[in-house]
């Protein structure tokens, strides 16, 4: 955690935050930031003097601003409010515990930059009235994003933050299933599919 | 000739309606409210980290020695058991390997692309068409 720290201090030309300030409201950023504080937690609370900002002044490593303005989904994403996005992080934080191993083959352990990429690319794409996903392990050291709900399976497969691929299908619909290089404004349009 | 081909060939004699037993842990089993029913990952059908091919558990050699399929569960509270068929397995361009090992007889590799960038990847059809043989959802 403390190489992500670091290198988010380096690269703060102005404090960014890691849930933005345009798109979360302080009681939500308390929440995350009380839970995060709360447990000694290698994902968040080693670095001592950014443990008192973890949330609001560090903005992790991962999406570009430009894949944030790529985004052109119909209305701008609400914030994301719900427990859903909170139990979602907490799970993901639980995926660093995991040992090598974990699935009782020859598994990695999750690694820190998958999480940290998977927590900053929901808070993006995440809408208040979208489920959680299913948040699932990969075996070398990865973290898949699921869902399977309102006729639509969705995953996003992140193998490392270069190298992030989805799979999207309508399994009522004549359309094709979809699966490729990950793409922002692509996979926003299946998030507003399942949402609502 | 492919690296499976070659390594881990496919035999045979491994009859087409040959369960292929996989032990699923917690992590990948989910409810599916488009299938209504839990089912496991994708994930949890791909080879191991190390690139070695994906283990499974032949349900002919388990039954030749009397063997409750559950028993290849000793050791791992929690997980649940999940099985696709040979005849899946080869459909898509698996080859079904029997590959024992000294502590568990009916171990196989399952070689073969699992499929990244496929839009019909073997791991998504071997997760949506498993059948549970144990199933332990998630608390």
């Amino acid at each position: 955690m403390a190489e992500i720290l670091d290198e988010a201090k380096l690269r703060a030309v102005r404090p960014r935050e890691w849930i933005r300030s345009f798109s979360r409201t302080k009681p939500d950023s308390r929440m995350l930031e009380c839970y995060l504080k709360r447990e000694k937690h290698p994902f968040a609370s080693y670095h001592t003097d950014l443990q008192t900002h973890c949330v609001t002044r560090v903005r992790f490593m991962g999406i570009g601003e430009g894949a944030v303005r790529q985004r052109s989904s119909p209305a701008p994403r609400t914030p994301i409010t719900t427990g859903g996005y909170v139990q979602t992080v907490r799970t993901l934080i639980e995926l660093l515990e995991l040992p090598g191993g974990w699935n009782s083959y020859k598994s990695s352990p999750i690694r820190k930059e998958n999480v940290t990429f998977a927590v900053e690319l929901l808070a993006h794409l995440m809408r208040v009235d979208t489920p959680a996903p299913n948040v699932v392990p990969k075996v070398r050291g990865g973290v898949q994003l699921e869902w399977h709900t309102r006729g639509v399976n969705l995953e996003i497969a992140i193998d490392s933050p270069d190298d992030v691929n989805f799979f999207a299908e309508d399994i009522q619909g004549d359309e094709d299933p979809v699966e490729e290089e990950f793409n922002e404004s692509s996979v926003a349009r299946w998030i507003d599919r399942i949402s609502g | 000739m492919t690296f499976c081909s070659d390594n881990y060939p496919n035999d045979p004699t491994i009859t087409d309606d040959t369960d292929l037993f996989r032990r699923i842990p917690r992590w990948h089993v989910y409810y599916d409210k488009n299938l209504s029913r839990w089912r496991p990952s994708s994930a949890a059908f791909e080879d191991d980290s190390d690139g070695d091919p994906m283990s499974a558990y032949l349900s002919s050699v388990l039954a030749r020695e009397r063997r409750n399929p559950s028993t290849v569960l000793a050791g791992h509270e929690g997980y649940s058991l999940a099985s696709i068929t040979a005849a899946l397995a080869r459909r898509n361009n698996q080859t079904v390997h029997p590959s024992p090992e000294p502590d568990e007889t009916s171990h196989a590799a399952i070689c073969g692309d699992k499929g990244k960038n496929k839009k019909s990847a073997p791991k998504r059809q071997f997760a949506s068409n498993a059948t549970w043989f144990v199933l332990k959802p998630p608390a």
